[in-house]
């Protein structure tokens, strides 16, 4: 063999390494952070979610916020419908959350860890970035339904979470998130997620649907359906507790 | 009875929609303006209340219906325009005649409040909202400690949301808010008072007690004139440190609630309620402690009259502490638990004064939402310096997204000169069916 035929398959064996140095080069919390975005958009921005809960007591119940986002730290999620539940606000400042009521008329303190309707929890709804909060750790490859995924095991860096430890599987080819576990100090499951209805939104694919079960009761379930996604600038007192009864 | 009462409802529906139609021509004056404006938001709410006395006798204690509009229309600009009123109608004064005699039958059967009539600028640090609105402040629940600007219906002993009770005034309130730390500035234009409830109603003031029944005549006074000399100022500045919530305020104004004077003439007893103005310091707190959060609030009333009786009612001046604290273990919107104890010390007293000088109240509250979206609710204040208390019980079911069926009672126990005892014949049990009608158009 001459040199010169040899030449396209040293390339090829050339562009294989590269591809793969490239990806092994890629940390866990790259992967989260490139997940991160495949779920919402950097910067400033808001969307509306609806969360249809289920379970086998009752009828489906709906439920839409708007939520506006600054940053990691920034959230204000407002209720849109049912009309009765109308002009309720929930206020996430770093660590610190606001209820506003209308009946009320005034915010009121609340602990991080409440739940905001059926298997949805403030922290499901405010919280935008796994990367900020959780440190990343590459468990396994897993194919989950057809494909290729990272398993990967996340550890809160913070008590001011809503879950301290969460199992994330992200596709391996382009880093849209497929399934997320969510644990408890303890190591107890407390439920699991499937995301999916990838479509584009602000320039890029990203999920919009987000199925979340209870372990415990698996009949009772949750459907985040995320839409109408736009760019804004906020100031930061937007994201006061002084601003909600404005 | 019911023929009166039917002709009585129709009359005030038709007020009521003539004054609708009113607001919507207003509405119609902006339309220049409304060109540019990019959310409208309105609000319908009715409700329907049927309720019976408890304690003998066992008769009517309200049929009543109100209908609530509320419009915020917000521009492109910084502005934006709220408005809202409320009308209700009270049926159980007009063929109740032989238990609720004049003057709350004539004065009470009907009302239309105006609540909401603001213009409001908001852009960047500045709020500044001009006209009629609420302003709250404190951090407890059930009643009114720090909650003192707006003045409140109590007509119906305060019961309900308390957002509902309370009644808008104009003020000029301007906030600079640096995220973490808010100054706040009111002015309010002109004083309004507490809305008492008439003689003859459940809940109005024993004069009974002090002077034989068609003897006396009563008046209170509802507002002043606007003048300098009787406008009302205050501020509040709210620092967020290291996740507590602290506020500190100061108010001078009149006294929402009145001390009543009494005087002869021509042979026949005068009382009249009377406003003094009186300043008041407070500081807030809220503070969350693991799963739960801690509130407090003190404050000291300055230059406060207090009622006393020496062969005519009259009053006294003291200064006053106030302090509450309390607990809230919340989840969410599923159910929260919470128990508040709070303490009112006057300095000062005087032969004849009809309060103690220290008087608590420990109320614990919950509420309960299960499967369906029911929703249990319970109150329970107890007075421990007189040994009464008040039991709010209630039970909310929807039968739709927009309608609830309201089952609820309310006890007044106690001796019959103790704070809630004194109303045990106003004890009820009551059905509200409650409709929510509204939209938000982006134009």
């Amino acid at each position: 063999m001459n040199s010169f035929s040899a030449f396209p398959r040293y390339a090829i064996l050339a562009l294989i390494l590269v591809i793969n140095f490239s990806e092994a080069a890629l940390s866990p919390q790259e992967i989260i952070k490139r997940a991160d975005q495949a779920r919402y958009p950097e910067g400033q921005f808001s969307f509306f979610v609806k969360v249809t809960d289920k379970d086998e007591f009752s009828d489906s119940k709906e439920t839409v916020y708007l939520v506006h986002t600054k940053d990691t730290n920034n959230s204000l999620v407002e209720t849109k419908a049912p009309e009765r539940m109308r002009g309720r606000k929930l206020l996430m400042k770093q660590h610190d959350l606001w209820m506003f009521l209308p009946n009320l008329k005034k915010p009121t303190r609340v602990g991080f860890e409440q739940r905001l309707t059926g298997e949805v929890s403030n922290g499901d709804l405010a919280r935008t970035n796994f990367s900020t909060d959780y440190k990343a750790k590459l468990i396994s490859e897993e194919t989950i339904e057809g494909k290729t995924c990272y398993k990967l095991l996340l550890t809160a860096t913070h008590k001011e979470v809503a879950y301290r430890r969460i199992v994330y599987w992200v596709s391996k080819t382009d880093f849209v998130p497929v399934q997320v576990n969510f644990y408890a100090l303890s190591g107890k499951l407390l439920k699991s997620g499937k995301y999916s209805n990838v479509k584009p939104v602000l320039n890029k694919n990203r999920v919009t649907q987000l199925v979340i079960t209870d372990a415990l009761k698996g009949k009772k379930q949750s459907v985040l359906n995320y839409f109408n996604f736009k760019k804004a600038s906020y100031d930061d007192s937007f994201f006061s507790k002084e601003s909600l009864s404005d | 009875m019911t023929k009166e009462y039917v002709l009585l409802f129709s009359q005030k529906l038709s007020l009521a929609l003539e004054l609708l139609s009113r607001l919507t021509q207003l509405g119609l004056f902006f339309l220049p303006f409304s060109l540019s404006a990019v959310v409208v938001q309105s609000q319908i709410n009715t409700q329907s209340r049927l309720g019976y006395h408890l304690v003998a006798p066992t008769d009517l204690s309200s049929h009543r219906h109100e209908l609530e509009i509320n419009h915020v229309i917000k521009f492109q600009s910084p502005w934006s325009l709220g408005t809202g009123f409320r009308a209700l109608v009270e049926g159980a004064y007009a063929t109740n005649s032989s238990r609720y005699p004049d003057p709350v039958r004539t004065r009470d059967t009907q009302d239309v409040i105006l609540r909401d009539l603001y213009l409001q600028y908001k852009s960047g640090l500045t709020t500044l909202t001009f006209g009629n609105q609420q302003v709250v402040w404190g951090e407890a629940f059930g009643f009114y400690y720090a909650d003192l600007i707006n003045p409140k219906d109590f007509r119906d002993f305060g019961i309900g949301p308390l957002e509902r009770n309370r009644l808008h005034i104009p003020m000029i309130n301007f906030k600079l808010n640096f995220t973490d730390n808010v100054f706040q500035f009111l002015y309010v234009i002109k004083p309004f008072f507490n809305k008492t409830p008439n003689i003859g109603s459940d809940f109005s003031f024993p004069f009974n007690r002090f002077f034989a029944p068609g003897t006396f005549s009563f008046n209170d006074e509802r507002t002043q004139d606007i003048s300098w000399k009787s406008a009302e100022y205050g501020g509040r500045f709210t620092p967020n440190i290291s996740g507590i919530d602290l506020s500190f305020l100061y108010f001078n104004y009149f006294d929402r609630a009145p001390v009543y004077i009494s005087s002869l003439s021509s042979g026949q007893t005068e009382i009249r309620g009377k406003h003094n103005r009186l300043e008041t310091l407070g500081a807030t707190l809220s503070l969350p402690i693991s799963t739960l959060v801690l509130r407090a609030e003190t404050l000291l009333h300055r230059h406060k009259h207090f009622n006393k009786f020496s062969g005519a009612l009259n009053s006294f001046i003291s200064d006053q502490f106030v302090g509450v604290l309390g607990m809230d273990y919340i989840v969410g919107d599923r159910w929260r638990l919470g128990v508040q104890l709070g303490e009112n010390y006057r300095f000062r007293t005087e032969e004849g004064v009809l309060e103690k000088a220290s008087t608590q109240l420990i109320t614990v509250h919950g509420s309960l939402t299960f499967f369906h979206d029911r929703t249990f609710d319970l109150l329970v204040a107890y007075a421990p310096h007189d040994g009464s208390s008040l039991t709010e019980i209630s039970y909310t079911l929807p039968l739709s997204k927009r309608i609830d069926l309201l089952i609820a009672s309310d006890l007044f126990n106690g001796g019959s000169s103790s704070q809630f005892g004194l109303y045990h014949p106003a004890t009820r049990a009551y059905i509200q069916i409650k409709t929510y009608l509204g939209s938000e158009s982006r134009l």
